[in-house]
């Protein structure tokens, strides 16, 4: 019997389900049964199941019976001619949907060709499996399943017609392109969503070939007068939105030009683009921060202040403004009524936007890579029809990305346009390799579309034919001038001091933790200390107690508050710490800083607890109020905002001290708590000094002779607890038995003990005890019973003042009004004497809250919340944690004079250098002190404002800041004098330093020499690229100026691009020839001959200085050597390449990844070895320049031809899959006939799987074998070959096999029951449907091997996004294990406590970037051990 | 070639790529609100110094007429005069593209029915291009005078003057015996149900020990035994409990140890042995408590009557039966990311949920009118019903719920901003599937790729980082299920009813 469920209800049961979903289906074909049921007998479970409801994910498929599908032509046709609708097919039957469990009954062809007597239904198509952005790319089956991911993500952020009523509409930021073309080489998803409609493209004429390795590392080149045309030009549309909206009481909004004497009133100039109306008109030019639309707003809650000014000064300036950063145009401006019937103004500007360097482009195949040089078409290459490309790709990205489809569309393309019409070419139904060919061939082309090419430099004609045809391309929404970012000084947040966080609140970027290990890595202490200087104070601290002292700037003089005395010391520490140390006392806790007076610095901290007296001490007021504000909005004395515990309004004076804003640092208050409480902290802390010592003698219950037991060991609770006894072995008092019931009490012997006997119990016990027994020094316990509590300061819990003028109060300020509240109503009850019970009650609502003020985290009391149901983050809460102070503020935080932007590539620019924009370059600054020799410099500087390299802001030694404009400059150039530090644009050779996150190893952060140049990217020598690991996909990198002399010192001392080499990983060289490079000195040194005129063309090119000698003819191993040292003798072997160097010539052997390349340059290494960092860094700018230099005039470039193998090996290989696949299903044979032996230990499925995984592991190396046999020297070769990109593993799966597709490791097994998909048949073991890809991305997938390499590069995909954050943690814990680790001078390691770790630094004291290569013998230690 | 692309071209025309979406807001005004009405039926406000009082409830309509055939969004200005609307005003009005919707009230007191009267209960945003937006019903033409792109998908809603999409959401298939690995130790298999009524799910796990015990765990009962549940289900005899169970001689035999687990001999027994379970000490709460506990909370999906336990019996036997199976080893256990087990949340089922909770939860909208009545008629007033119904209640929380995304149960980003950076993106949005799972954990099966998804999601589209493989896309000619009506529903039934033997 069959069980029946219908809809999640067991129905009944059955004896032949087979017959009862034949009857249910034939009725649904019918039409008698909705089309919505799904009915399904699932064997495997012996059940079926049948489904109406909602929410079941279904296909459709053509409906067969008897081997042959139900559609006919007639169908077609009549749905052609729209007599037919899709309906009318569900509803006859025609076609059907199967939802995911219908379909384990069904057998489905993919094609009707494949089709028999079982199979149950037909795929409509294979097309289908894929969605709307998926199926936009062209030639998906022939690229990599990653690709197509990367396609599809890029074809929806590409810039175009996103809808084409946008004149009308008002979204907040949109993109337009200018003139938007539909690809040349379609797919039918384009005809389908009519996408002639919404095109988001341009078709472009493309030349795959290096050019001067401004397009190395994913950039492109674009041909500047194709810009200037037009192509890739869009527009970036911004609405802005004012609303006149009411208030209560009468009051309102008003749009107009604002009056003067308001709050905040701009000045007349800002005002100027406004007419009447108070909104601009279309068309005005807007630059940096005018207003768009004028507007002000009553102030809703006024203060005590404002009882006196008129009325003018109770409106405030609301206008909006242009984004920070952005110049626009008005475009068009809607005025119209909101829903409350309100004024409603929406602004649009516009801001034409010309491709520029750094904007992101991207193909439809996932190759994405920014603009990295713009050049006109004077000076690109050109065909000899004289056609000249618009955008020049790079071959190094074709053969590790194994995009073919790439290349297939620009022959297609290449096609179209000859034929003068677009190609369709959708998933699985390809414009074919061979039909390419043949036509290209026909219009008298290249089959493989290569043609020659001249250089336009000096006409000569390259080496090589380029493959040169059209492409789509798309600009996506990525543009620089929206990243680039920088700042000098700015904003900070009220609560921190340090800078406020994002780019459109003027933030600083942040120099997080990662980075902060990078400069401890190379030593830069001073560096490190400048860049965290952001939220510097100075603080005054007594000598004696160790707290803050105050500074009274009435009486003008600076005391203690807890001890009266006025010995202080000034120090200077981060704005964070001090915060840090009022929290720590908010808990309690009573950090003692000791100095060190003669630096001036912190020497050590001592933790104690504050004591009740303490606390009365340094308190400038006692709270009791509840309320925070009176009527007038003015704070209550007393109450929580008490004017006496400092201020943060500015324009206030403190009533302590007399100091304004940030003079005054605050000051604590107290709270009287009607009835004392524990410390959540230390309640674990109370327990055990409470159950160890006697609660009538008050010593701990450890008998005399074991005493000096205890003392010997370890001194742990845990090994105190053994020695316990449980009578008092000196009063011999019976003890009670303590129990502890979290959070916060105690029981003994059943009975609660109260915080008061806690506290009584606690002050009787001795100091010697504590010491002994607990360690506790410097504190009382009972303190930990708290009677008053402090109040921290108003500026560790600054209240907002919201856009609408309401006053919205920090988390800490509602726990503490909570406090006061129930502290108040407690002693009311107790004074009017209330039953003890509601006393209990209160008493315990007190310690509650209390409790939550300390930690809002303890398990098993519910976290207090917000009135809107948030949790409160209370004062633990600000501590722990990444988001945390010490993570967040301490030890990484944001800084002021950083920049972040695009990077772009420039192998023009020496390695250790950085191209900085002008517009970063105008903004950062470098403090520069003005004396005699420099004042005319300056002074010249000055007047030449705004013009770069300029003054921004001038100091006064008396500490007066100015900031220089076009009106004032001529008086601050003749005010100034020696003595003044002015800040001045950075310029070309200042010291930066240049960051790639994450900032995985010391080398992530660099010191580079500033070079200001135009446009918007930083611009960086592609050497340096791998150990930042950058690439120009679009990666943005930041920029840091050191301020002080000190770390400019540093920077250039320790963080030199030339000192970082070699990593101290491998010992090896980091920073070296990547892609171009090394293809380039390969061709160079293995097979290039120039003449004499040539050579010196390309020496001069790459270094003046050397020397051509006379001679006719130069080989390229001697152009090479002309560049190495006349001294230099080296040889080398690597596999059966042998590399010999004599007397500066290379006497044999080539140029590759070993020789030159990052990570594996021997002859790199070699040299830094001998003629050290500087030297290499001048060599290897030189031979990059060479390389690249030679690769242009060699005419490097890939095509479909590359892939292109011998019709006989094809046959070889087929006959090699064929054997196998025959292989395979005998073992499956015999795998079902139960033949197979198991190997031990595993079972007979297991076994198999073995066998399986091991043959085809044969098969692919007998492939692989063979295409590296036979394989043509092409560019795809030479690229693997030199190790400048691919591999020979790349170049097998293109050219004959992708082989088996793994999830985990294993085959695909995961899907339907007994098999993958539902076009199998059930128990179907073969390799096609286990992930086999017998196909190359040459060939193109078949529907099953796209489907199971999507599986396949999801897995991969995973990997990368999921792994990474984990082994981002495993080093964050590393480090945290190392970080106080020191060498000390006398060469010992050792940690922060001065224990010694090693007696020499890694035991042997070697420094591992100086280590020579080799390694260890493991074997040999190993056999002297055996020995 | 050609003949698929013109399938293909006619599903396009046909269909269009939002189908499922559109339907599904459809199937909500034409039949769920209906449903949910007749559910609710009438409105009782208690009011002891008029008698009796009832509210009948009758049809219900949504819109206000446009034309001769359609009826669709109407707006109201700030100075009380109500035109209909269309979408691109909404968009640049900052308004909501809403359509009210009426109810017929007949309040009824001591019996006598008083004059119908049709009150307006609320707005519901409308869906774009859905049965009732004046878009549908546009040629191209027509759509660009009105400022709309013609090939603008729709199936989106306009809140505030911003256009909101309420993504699917993929969850776990609801009332399906599960069976899976467990995690805890001693526990040999567990089964999982999640048995959903009325948007609300209830979940339950069944586990059998290492000795051979199966309990479960539903509501607040913890590893109670299953016979126990079962007995008071009223399989009073140990052989009742056996034929309900298989049969299959191996998994009787399986079982048999668990029927020493309970002492009680009739369903009352057992009930009072569940009470003792739960430890409830107070007499007189004892009985309905757990009768309420069967009835309510166990199994909701199979009803929430006594009459329904037999079947909850039934349903729990075979749940029972299936993990006995997989420990013999005679049934695999079930594959959670094959796509049977999924179900996708679409529009109309969202707002079901978001509806009934506004309508019937607490604080409710018919709370409320009960509230107010009370209130009113103490002061000895007996206001007009137009006047109570407040029908901002519905219409605020209903559009607050889609401008913010967090819906009932605290489940956020449920609506999203739809994305207008490109055609392609727009489209792609409308066709998002997102899955609950937290994107902060591996989930390594659940981001994998499944072979089932074939056809229905797109195997390639997916975010790369956290939320790679959890975020998915529609494949082009996925659909997905709006239901079965009712009376298809009673059609299969009979059907079936002939065909299958109850037991």
């Amino acid at each position: 019997m069959t069980d029946v469920f219908f809809d999640g209800k067991y129905f009944g049961s059955v004896k032949d389900p087979i017959k009862l979903i034949n009857s249910i289906r034939e009725k649904r074909r019918k039409g008698q049964l909705s089309d919505q049921i799904n009915v399904s007998y699932l064997e495997h479970f012996n059940i079926v199941m049948v489904s109406t409801d909602s929410g079941r994910a279904r296909r459709p498929l053509i409906v067969v019976e008897n081997g042959k599908p139900k559609l006919t032509k007639d169908h077609l046709n009549m749905l052609e001619s729209g007599k037919m609708k899709w309906s009318d097919l569900i509803s006859q039957g025609v076609i059907e949907y199967l939802d995911a469990t219908e379909e384990e009954n069904a057998l489905i062809a993919l094609k009707p060709e494949d089709l028999t007597p079982k199979h149950t239904h037909l795929e409509l198509d294979p097309t289908i499996i894929m969605g709307v952005a998926t199926s936009l790319v062209p030639f998906a089956e022939f690229n990599r399943g990653d690709r197509v991911n990367f396609g599809a993500k890029m074809i929806g952020q590409a810039i175009g017609m996103y809808s084409i009523n946008f004149p009308v509409r008002v979204d907040t930021k949109s993109n337009v392109m200018v003139y938007p073309q539909m690809p040349l080489v379609k797919t039918h998803m384009n005809d389908i969503i009519n996408d002639e409609d919404h095109p988001g493209g341009h078709n472009v004429v493309i030349a795959m070939m290096p050019f001067l390795g401004y397009n190395m590392e994913d950039a492109v080149v674009i041909n500047k007068s194709s810009i200037e045309r037009g192509l890739f030009w869009s527009y970036m549309f911004r609405s802005y939105e004012a609303e006149e909206k009411r208030y209560l009481g009468g009051q309102e909004d008003v749009i107009g030009i604002p009056e003067p004497g308001i709050r905040g009133y701009a000045g007349e100039d800002a005002y100027k683009h406004l007419p009447e109306d108070g909104i601009v008109n279309p068309e005005t030019k807007l630059k940096k921060e005018d207003v768009i639309i004028g507007k002000s707003s009553p102030l809703r809650f006024l203060g005590s202040l404002d009882q006196f000014t008129t009325g003018l000064e109770n409106i405030r300036e609301t206008s909006v403004r242009l984004k920070h950063g952005n110049e626009a145009i008005v475009d068009r401006v809607f005025i119209t009524e909101s829903f409350e019937g309100n004024k409603l103004v929406k602004v649009v500007v516009r801001d034409l936007k010309i491709p520029e360097l750094g904007d992101k482009f991207a193909s439809r195949h996932g190759q994405k890579g920014v603009l990295g040089l713009i050049i006109s078409q004077e000076e690109l290459p050109f065909t000899e029809d004289g056609i000249i490309p618009d955008i020049i790709f790079n071959p190094h990205g074709i053969p590790s990305r194994m995009t073919i489809g790439q290349i297939l569309e620009i022959l297609s393309s290449k096609v179209g346009s000859m034929m003068g019409k677009r190609i369709t070419s959708s998933a699985f139904h390809p414009f074919d390799e061979k039909t390419i060919r043949e036509t290209l061939k026909k219009y008298g082309f290249d089959d493989d579309g290569k043609e020659f090419m001249y250089d336009s430099r000096n006409g000569q004609r390259l080496l090589n034919k380029i493959l040169i045809g059209e492409i789509y391309y798309q600009k996506l929404d990525h543009l620089v001038s929206n990243k680039m970012y920088s700042r000098s000084k700015g904003p900070v947040t009220l609560l921190t001091k340090q800078p406020t966080e994002g780019k459109s609140k003027m933030g600083g970027l942040r120099l997080g933790e990662m980075e902060k290990d990078c400069l401890i890595a190379h030593g830069a202490s001073l560096l490190l200390k400048e860049r965290f200087d952001s939220d510097k104070i100075m603080i005054s601290i007594c000598k004696d107690c160790g707290l803050e002292a105050i500074n009274d700037r009435v009486k003008n003089k600076k005391f203690c508050p807890m001890c009266g005395g006025s010995k202080t010391i000034d120090i200077d520490m981060s704005y964070a710490f001090k915060l840090l140390l009022d929290e720590l006392k908010s808990m309690g806790i009573y950090p003692k800083i000791v100095v060190d007076e003669d630096l001036g610095i912190i020497d050590k901290m001592i933790f104690g607890v504050l004591t009740p007296e303490m606390i009365k001490k340094i308190s400038a007021s006692k709270i009791s109020k509840t309320e925070l504000y009176d009527q007038e909005g003015y704070p209550i004395e007393g109450g929580l905002m008490d004017p006496r515990l400092g201020v943060i309004d500015p324009g206030l004076r403190c009533r302590t001290c007399g100091g304004t804003v940030g003079d005054c640092k605050g000051h604590f208050g107290y709270l009287e708590l009607t009835k004392p409480v524990i410390h959540v902290n230390y309640a674990k802390l109370i327990y055990n000094i409470l159950r160890f010592t006697c609660r009538k003698c008050n010593k701990v219950l450890i008998s005399p002779d074991d005493v000096e037991k205890f003392k010997s060991g370890k001194k742990s609770m845990k090994r105190l607890k053994t020695f316990i006894k449980s009578t008092c072995p000196y009063c011999k008092e019976k003890q009670g038995k303590i129990k502890y019931i979290k959070p916060t009490s105690y029981q003994e012997d059943a009975e609660i003990l109260s915080a008061v006997q806690v506290r009584e119990r606690l002050e009787k016990i001795p100091d010697s005890e504590l010491q002994h027994y607990f360690g506790l020094k410097n504190m009382r316990p009972e303190n930990l019973v708290l009677t008053l509590l402090p109040i921290p300061p108003v500026t560790v819990r600054p209240s907002i003042t919201l856009e609408t003028g309401e006053r919205s109060e920090d988390d800490l300020t509602h726990k503490l009004v909570d406090i006061v509240r129930i502290n108040k109503r407690l002693r009311e009850n107790i004074e009017l004497g209330a039953p003890d019970f509601i006393i209990q009650d209160l008493w315990e609502l007190l310690q509650y809250h209390v409790a939550t003020y300390m930690n809002n985290e303890i398990t098993g009391v519910p976290p207090a919340r917000h009135r809107s149901g948030r949790v409160l983050k209370t004062l633990a809460q600000r501590l722990k944690t990444k988001e945390g102070r010490f993570r967040s503020n301490l030890i990484g935080k944001r800084v002021n004079f950083s920049a972040r932007t695009v990077v772009s590539p420039d192998p023009f620019l020496d390695i250790n250098e950085v191209g900085v924009p002008l517009s970063v370059a105008t903004e950062l600054t470098l403090p520069v002190v003005v004396n005699e020799k420099n004042i005319e410099k300056i002074r010249q500087m000055i007047e030449r404002y705004p013009e770069w390299p300029t003054i921004n802001y001038v100091n006064r030694p008396d500490g007066r800041r100015k900031k220089v404009t076009e009106l004032n400059k001529a008086d601050i150039s003749k005010e100034i004098e020696p003595g003044y530090v002015v800040e001045k644009q950075i310029e070309d050779g200042d010291w930066a330093v240049f960051n790639r996150q994450p900032s995985l190893h010391r080398m992530s952060m660099m010191g580079h020499k500033v070079r200001v140049m135009p446009y918007n990217t930083f611009r960086l020598n592609l050497s340096v690229a791998p150990p930042y690991n950058a690439d120009f996909d679009g990666d943005e990198m930041n920029l840091h100026i050191p301020q002080t002399k000190e770390a400019q010192v540093e920077t250039k001392m320790l963080t030199e691009v030339s000192t970082q080499f070699r990593s101290p990983r491998f010992s090896s060289v980091i920073i070296g020839a990547i892609n171009d490079h090394i293809t380039g000195l390969y061709i160079l040194t293995t097979k290039l001959k120039f003449s004499r005129k040539e050579t010196v063309a390309i020496v001069r090119a790459c270094d003046p200085n050397i020397e051509v000698p006379d001679k006719k003819e130069f080989s390229g191993k001697e152009i090479f050597s002309l560049f190495l040292p006349k001294d230099f003798d080296f040889e080398y072997s690597k596999g059966d390449l042998k590399v010999v160097v004599k007397d500066g010539q290379l006497v044999e052997g080539l140029i590759d990844e070993n020789g030159l390349g990052a990570f594996k340059g021997k002859l790199l290494d070699e040299i830094e070895k001998r003629y050290g960092g500087e030297f290499t860094r001048q060599l290897l700018f030189n031979m990059t320049k060479l390389s690249l230099e030679v690769l242009m005039r060699y005419g490097f470039t890939t095509s479909i031809s590359d892939y292109d193998i011998d019709e006989k090996i094809i046959k070889q290989i087929n006959t090699l899959l064929e054997d196998s696949k025959k292989e395979i299903n005998q073992m499956i044979k015999d795998f079902k006939k139960g033949k197979i032996k198991e190997i031990v230990g595993r079972t007979k499925r297991e076994t198999f799987e073995t066998m399986v995984k091991v043959k085809l592991a044969d098969l692919l190396n007998q492939i692989t074998t063979l295409v590296a046999k036979n394989i043509r020297e092409n560019s795809i070769y030479i690229m693997a070959k030199s190790g400048a990109r691919g591999s020979l593993v790349n170049m097998v799966q293109c050219i004959a096999c992708l082989g088996q597709e793994t999830i985990r490791g294993e085959r695909i097994r995961i899907g339907y029951y007994k098999r993958t998909l539902p076009h199998f048949e059930k128990g179907d073991m073969s390799l096609e449907s286990r992930g086999f890809v017998r196909h190359g991305y040459k060939n193109g997938l078949t529907p099953f091997e796209f489907f199971f390499d999507a599986m396949n590069s999801r897995e991969g995909l995973m990997d990368k996004s999921l792994k990474t954050r984990h082994s981002g943690y495993l080093e964050r814990r590393l480090i945290g294990a190392l970080k106080d680790l020191k060498v000390e001078y006398d060469g010992t390691v050792r940690d922060a406590s001065k224990k010694i770790i090693q007696f020499t630094a890694a035991e042997d004291g070697l420094d591992p970037s100086r280590i020579q290569k080799g390694g260890i013998d493991v074997g040999k230690i190993a056999q002297r051990l055996f020995d | 070639m050609n003949e698929y692309m013109s399938l293909l071209k006619s599903f396009a025309r046909d269909e269009g790529l939002i189908r499922f979406q559109i339907e599904s807001y459809n199937d909500f005004i034409e039949n769920r609100i209906p449903n949910i009405i007749k559910q609710i039926k009438e409105i009782k406000p208690e009011v002891p110094d008029l008698g009796e009082f009832r509210i009948k409830l009758g049809k219900f309509k949504i819109g206000k007429p446009l034309g001769t055939d359609i009826w669709g969004p109407w707006t109201k200005e700030a100075d009380g005069s109500e035109r209909p609307i269309l979408p691109q005003e909404s968009r640049i009005r900052n308004l909501t593209y809403s359509a009210p919707m009426y109810l017929e009230m007949t309040p009824n007191l001591n019996g006598i029915d008083s004059e119908t009267i049709t009150v307006n209960f609320g707005d519901l945003p409308v869906m774009l291009k859905s049965k009732i937006c004046p878009l549908s019903k546009m040629d191209r033409q027509e759509l660009i005078k009105n400022g709309e792109d013609p090939d603008d998908p729709g199936g989106y809603f306009i809140v505030n003057g911003t256009e909101r999409v309420l993504v699917l959401i993929e969850e776990i298939s609801p009332n399906k015996i599960l069976v899976e690995s467990p995690s805890t130790p001693n526990v040999t298999n567990i089964a999982r149900i999640h048995s959903e009524r009325d948007g609300y799910i209830q979940r339950h796990i069944i586990e059998r020990r290492n000795d051979g015990i199966i309990r479960m765990n539903f509501a607040n009962v913890n590893k109670i035994p299953i016979v126990i549940i079962l007995r008071a289900l009223g399989l009073e005899t140990d052989k009742d409990i056996i034929t309900f169970l298989s049969d299959d001689p191996e998994v009787q035999q399986e079982f048999y140890p668990n029927l020493f687990e309970t002492q009680a001999e009739t369903s009352k027994d057992a009930i009072e042995e569940i009470a003792d379970f739960l430890k409830i000490t107070q007499k007189e709460y004892r009985q309905d408590k757990v009768n309420k506990l069967l009835d309510k909370y166990l199994l909701p999906h199979l009803g929430q009557d006594k009459k329904n336990r037999i079947d909850k019996a039934l349903y729990l036997a075979k749940a029972t039966e299936k993990i006995i199976k997989n420990h013999l080893k005679k049934v695999p256990k079930d594959d959670i990311d094959h796509y049977s087990n999924k179900r996708l949340k679409l529009s109309g089922d969202l707002l079901e949920i978001l509806f009934r909770s506004v309508l019937l939860g607490k604080w409710g909208l018919i709370t409320r009118i009960t509230y107010n009545y009370q209130k009113l008629t103490k002061r000895g007033r007996f206001p007009p019903l137009q006047s109570i119904v407040e029908s901002n209640v519905l219409t605020n929380q209903i559009i607050s719920a889609i401008a913010i995304g967090s819906w009932v149960g605290g489940r956020t980003g449920v609506s999203q901003r739809l994305e207008r950076g490109s055609f392609v993106k727009t489209l792609s949005h409308t066709r998002n599937v997102l899955s609950p799972l937290t994107s902060t954990q591996e989930h390594f099966e659940a981001r994998v790729l499944h072979p089932t998804q074939w056809g229905k999601i797109d195997p390639s589209q997916t975010p790369e980082g956290a939320t790679i493989g959890l975020r998915k896309y529609l494949a082009i000619m996925g659909q997905i299920t709006k239901g079965a009506t009712e009376k298809e529903a009673k059609i299969l039934e009979e059907i079936l009813r002939k065909e299958v033997d109850k037991k």
